[in-house]
């Protein structure tokens, strides 16, 4: 390696690590926040802080009564999973469909499918929870996961559209030649050569379900159902007292599984798995 | 490579089925109680098992204090189950006029100031056939009860009084050397006091605005009132000399300047008295333990600035929030039963203690001052020196809560930000105030 | 490029035949069927829904009363509306290019392979990753406020500062660098993007000796489009939407003066604090229309500059 490019790589290194230290400065702020008694986290906005304390986990972990945070974590984790293997599927499924197929009225589908992103969702809110309570699905997870197994997260269709119709068709015809039908097409050459999209549409899917407080507020009623969102808000009361030292307490550890999976995921979205063999 | 992702998946898929499997347990241990309940219901077989939804929202506390509430109250009557709906105030309201508008709301739902809102929509059920029967509302406080008096019907019971009043950060006066004011002070000695406190005070102003619910106590001040038997009873000009009163108290350099003033936030442990950003500012009395808990900063709750000519302090009881029943529930004589023994029975309110604001009925009152913490001691001590000094009358909230609330506040930053004058802005504001009035009021005719 | 995919083409339809034409039709609607269930069973019906609620009065709880186009004329004759209007279309024009910018350029440094670049993605990612959090409101002010931390730099370079955050002038601007900080879902799909663009090209060109430039416009751009018309896509539709960052930095008021009051923040002010849901459901079928004529315009476009391994048609 000469000095040129030994330099310009350490000049890559400082670059991203100063920008990473912005991206940084809240996570920072909130952990520091989560040690902090609570006198201190407003009247003292600082990052350092002379006192800690652990309190605020203590506290925050104990939710009400005999209701621990262990309980929105599993809650949340078991809604985010479900989600993430229905987008997977079901997303996957409409969008093959869309990318590969002919059929009559694709263009209308294809249409109808990019407005149901277009309207906003305040404006739909009643008429579906109507339905749901109708159903009687109120106060369980169904509103949250069935929705997933219908396909109606259009962002990820159109996303995986976009993906398959990046795989070259010769692909599709060799197989054909090799004796494969449009459903081995389907699992056999477009699945395993779009792991990058589908890993993007695990990682997505399994942070905004993990994220998504408006959603799970509506039709979650009782504590025993309540995700992380709702627990965290629980500690909230703008009218009143509130307690910022759980808030940021928990806050800092429900980051802690959503990073995760990010951490680990986010290598295959670059590196792939097992995709060059086949293009080459 | 593949083989960790395989892992991974299979992990996850492990974690699935194991939550999917607590769950059943969780089910099942479910009808267990509820089969154990139905034992002790046979047992008292005069009354049908029912189940009664009950919704707040709160903090830790509050869900603490009413929990421990409800499950007293379930050991007393063993045929009623409740199942608690409590969350944060985040989302509360949007979630409660989903439910409403689907015919799916809880039996008893806590409310604010804007119970008016909902009474005018239809959906609250009057409680006088329970007045005296299951509900026993002797010892409440008149001016309580008329606040939730709407057409001579009566709609929801208070949870707690609360006043405004003027915080103060005694710290600050300390280090700024400038004796503490009587609790007597005049608008005159405040507006000579602020300027003095910025001054002696390194980024620190000597008051935050103190917005509509200042603007409310300012006119009680004058006999005048925001919203009386049905109508605006104030002019235009009431408004202009508030928002002078103001103007001049920022030009003399003793409120916030509006960069200051409009980041400020309506969360208590935010906001610029605790993040030392003004000496003074208003609160609701209620609050008082949530300001103080936010820092190691001293405080002492005052009345607002008399009124030198009329010598009122204008300030009214007010009720913090309120329990009403659905006009839809199935149990409205229960629920009535329910919110009797959260404010009437002696054990029940001393759980609850003074976190909604101070108890509405006058012997619970004095049961919980007797036995009174020191944060506690202050707010009622605070109460009941509004009671003595002031006679002002309650007044309802405005029809339009919120869109009023946030007419008024823009209307503020409008000024701060001379895009108006201050004559201009009070004439637009009060134009559009009486449209909206009337927006609300006709549309249930 | 385009002439492999031509050639595709022509293969492809030369070999159609009635009965395989049918065959496909069924196996498109089989793989569609999930989807079908769900835009039928859950998603047309609310939407039908609320387009008749847009032609009527609703306060929530009493039955709809029949107004015809009155919502839609009043809209223009609102101010607050039109200011809403306003806010939005700023930031659309702003926002859009600003992140989408930001996400590719990182998206093209974080696509190496060099120590703890798994670490430095994690970190980019971050700021999405707190997303819609209260803690995010706080954090703004602790940035932008008049001892905010940005002041404090400022300051430092003998600037005055300003309280940004509760300027009407430039509390949108605010807003529009907390979106751009949070680029890291567009910045995800590109670097999904990138990976599918075959290595044998890059190596290809450079063979030939080709400049960095050139292998950027010739085979990074053009490989990379499908992907690139996706984020703006979706970023457009997004940005015309956004209601959680204004929302809880505003406290729900959009103030400043209306500076931040993006048109779904009025939506839903107008629909659940103020109980005029019919006004509300006719300002979100005037957004889809708009944002679906901005769609079709980028659609049209496309044919000109997004490149499809499958040849091009839908």
């Amino acid at each position: 390696m000469d000095t040129s490019t030994k330099l310009s790589r350490t000049l890559t290194h400082v670059f991203i690590i100063l920008f990473g230290l912005i991206m940084l400065y809240p996570v920072l702020w909130m952990v520091s926040s989560s040690f902090k008694p609570e006198s201190l986290i407003f009247s003292t906005p600082s990052i350092f802080s002379d006192t800690w304390t652990l309190e605020n986990y203590k506290n925050g972990w104990q939710v009400v009564r005999d209701v621990t945070f262990g309980l929105f974590f599993k809650n949340s984790f078991l809604i985010s999973a479900i989600a993430v293997v229905a987008n997977l599927i079901t997303c996957s499924m409409a969008a093959y469909a869309f990318a590969r197929l002919r059929f009559p009225l694709k263009k209308l589908w294809f249409a109808c499918m990019l407005m149901t992103i277009m309207l906003p969702a305040h404006a739909t809110l009643i008429p579906q929870y109507t339905i749901f309570h109708e159903l009687g699905w109120i106060n369980s997870i169904l509103p949250l996961t069935v929705p997933k197994l219908l396909a109606t997260d259009a962002f990820f269709i159109f996303l995986m559209v976009q993906f398959f119709r990046g795989i070259p068709k010769e692909l599709d015809e060799s197989a054909i030649m090799d004796g494969c039908g449009i459903f081995q097409i389907y699992t056999k050459i477009i699945l395993p050569l779009s792991v990058p999209v589908l890993i993007t549409t695990s990682i997505f899917t399994f942070i905004w379900t993990w994220d998504d407080f408006f959603s799970q507020i509506l039709y979650l009623n009782t504590v025993d159902q309540f995700t992380v969102p709702l627990g965290l808000r629980l500690f909230l009361d703008s009218q009143g007292q509130s307690s910022w030292g759980s808030v940021f307490a928990m806050s800092v550890i429900s980051l802690v599984p959503i990073t995760t999976v990010f951490f680990i995921f986010q290598r295959y979205i670059v590196e792939g798995i097992a995709t060059t063999g086949i293009k080459g | 490579m593949r083989k960790t992702l395989l892992f991974v998946l299979m992990l996850l898929l492990t974690a699935f089925l194991v939550a999917c499997g607590s769950d059943s347990d969780d089910a099942a241990s479910d009808s267990n109680s509820e089969s154990s309940g139905k034992e002790t219901a046979s047992q008292d077989s005069s009354e049908d098992e029912i189940t009664l939804r009950v919704a707040w929202w709160g903090g830790q506390e509050r869900h603490d204090r009413t929990l421990q509430v409800i499950e007293m109250y379930e050991e007393q009557n063993p045929h009623v189950t409740i199942e608690p709906e409590y969350s944060g105030f985040d989302g509360y309201f949007d979630k409660l006029n989903t439910q409403l508008a689907a015919g799916n709301a809880p039996d008893v739902i806590q409310f604010g100031g804007n119970l008016n809102d909902f009474v005018l929509r239809d959906v609250i059920l009057p409680l006088d056939d329970f007045v005296g029967n299951e509900l026993d509302i002797s010892l409440h406080d008149e001016s309580m009860i008329d606040s939730a008096t709407f057409d001579e019907s009566f709609y929801g019971v208070t949870l707690g009084t609360t006043a405004w009043g003027v915080l103060i950060n005694k710290t600050l006066f300390e280090e700024a050397g400038i004796a503490m004011p009587s609790k007597e002070w005049t608008w005159e000695e405040f507006q000579e006091l602020t300027p003095q406190l910025t001054e002696n005070l390194d980024g620190t102003y000597g008051a935050g605005d103190f917005r509509e619910d200042g603007f409310g106590v300012f006119l009680a001040q004058r006999d005048k009132f925001t919203y009386k038997d049905g109508e605006v009873q104030f002019e235009p000009e009431d408004v202009k000399d508030w928002f002078n009163l103001w103007k001049d108290l920022r030009e003399s350099g003793g409120a916030a300047i509006p960069e200051v003033q409009v980041a400020a936030s309506q969360t208590p442990e935010q906001s610029l008295i605790v993040q030392r950003d003004v000496v003074m500012e208003s609160i609701a009395s209620n609050q008082y333990s949530a300001y103080t808990g936010a820092t190691e900063d001293e405080f002492e709750l005052y009345p607002f600035p008399y009124n030198s000519e009329t010598g009122k302090n204008g300030i009214s009881l007010r009720p913090s929030q309120y329990f009403a029943v659905y006009k839809d529930s199935p149990h409205a004589a229960e629920a009535a039963k329910f919110l009797d023994f959260f404010v009437n029975n002696t054990e029940a309110t001393e759980v609850l203690g003074n976190e909604r604001g101070a108890p509405v009925n006058s012997e619970v009152r004095d049961n919980l001052i007797a036995n009174a913490n020191e944060t506690d001691a202050a707010i009622y001590d605070y109460i009941s020196l509004i009671s003595e000094t002031s006679d002002a009358p309650f007044i309802p909230n405005m029809p339009g809560y919120n869109e009023n609330t946030q007419l008024f506040t823009e209307t503020s930053q409008i000024i701060y930000y001379d895009q108006k004058t201050v004559d201009q802005a009070a004439e637009d504001y009060y134009e559009e105030l009486l449209q909206n009035i009337e927006k609300y009021v006709n549309e249930e005719e | 490029m385009q002439q492999t995919a031509n050639a595709n083409e022509v293969k492809l339809t030369k070999k159609k035949s009635p009965s395989s034409a049918r065959k496909q039709a069924i196996a498109a609607y089989a793989f569609l069927i999930p989807w079908l269930i769900g835009f039928f069973g859950l998603v047309l019906g609310p939407m039908i829904s609320s387009l008749y609620l847009s032609f009527t009065k609703f306060d929530l709880l009493s039955a709809p009363k029949w107004v015809g186009l009155d919502n839609f004329i009043t809209m223009f004759q609102d101010d607050r509306w039109i200011a809403a209007a306003k806010v939005t279309l700023t930031f659309v024009v702003v926002a859009v290019p600003t992140q989408l910018i930001a996400a590719l350029l990182v998206a093209i440094l974080l696509n190496k392979k060099m120590a703890g670049i798994g670490i430095y993605r994690t970190t980019y990612y971050l700021p999405s990753l707190l997303g819609g959090s209260v803690a995010i409101a706080i954090l703004w002010k602790n940035l932008f406020g008049m001892d905010g931390l940005i002041n404090q730099v400022l300051a430092f370079f003998g600037i005055q500062g300003q309280g940004w955050i509760a300027h009407p002038d430039y509390a949108l601007g605010t807003i529009i660098i907390l979106a751009t900080w949070q680029f890291g879902a567009s910045m995800v799909i590109f670097l999904a993007g990138l990976k599918q663009i075959p290595k044998e090209l890059y190596e290809a060109a450079a063979v030939d000796g080709a400049k960095k430039s050139q292998i950027f416009f010739k085979i990074t751009m053009p490989l990379l489009s499908p992907v690139i018309f996706f984020n703006l896509v979706m970023e457009l539709i997004k940005s015309f939407q956004v209601f959680t960052s204004a929302f809880i930095i505003s406290e729900g008021t959009g103030g400043p003066i209306n500076s931040t009051l993006f048109y779904t923040l009025y939506l839903y002010q107008k629909g659940f604090t103020q109980f005029e849901m019919g006004y509300a459901s006719a300002m979100a079928w005037v957004l889809v229309f708009v944002i679906g004529v901005m769609t079709l315009l980028v659609f049209m476009t496309s044919k000109f500059w997004v490149h499809y391994e499958d040849g091009g048609k839908l």
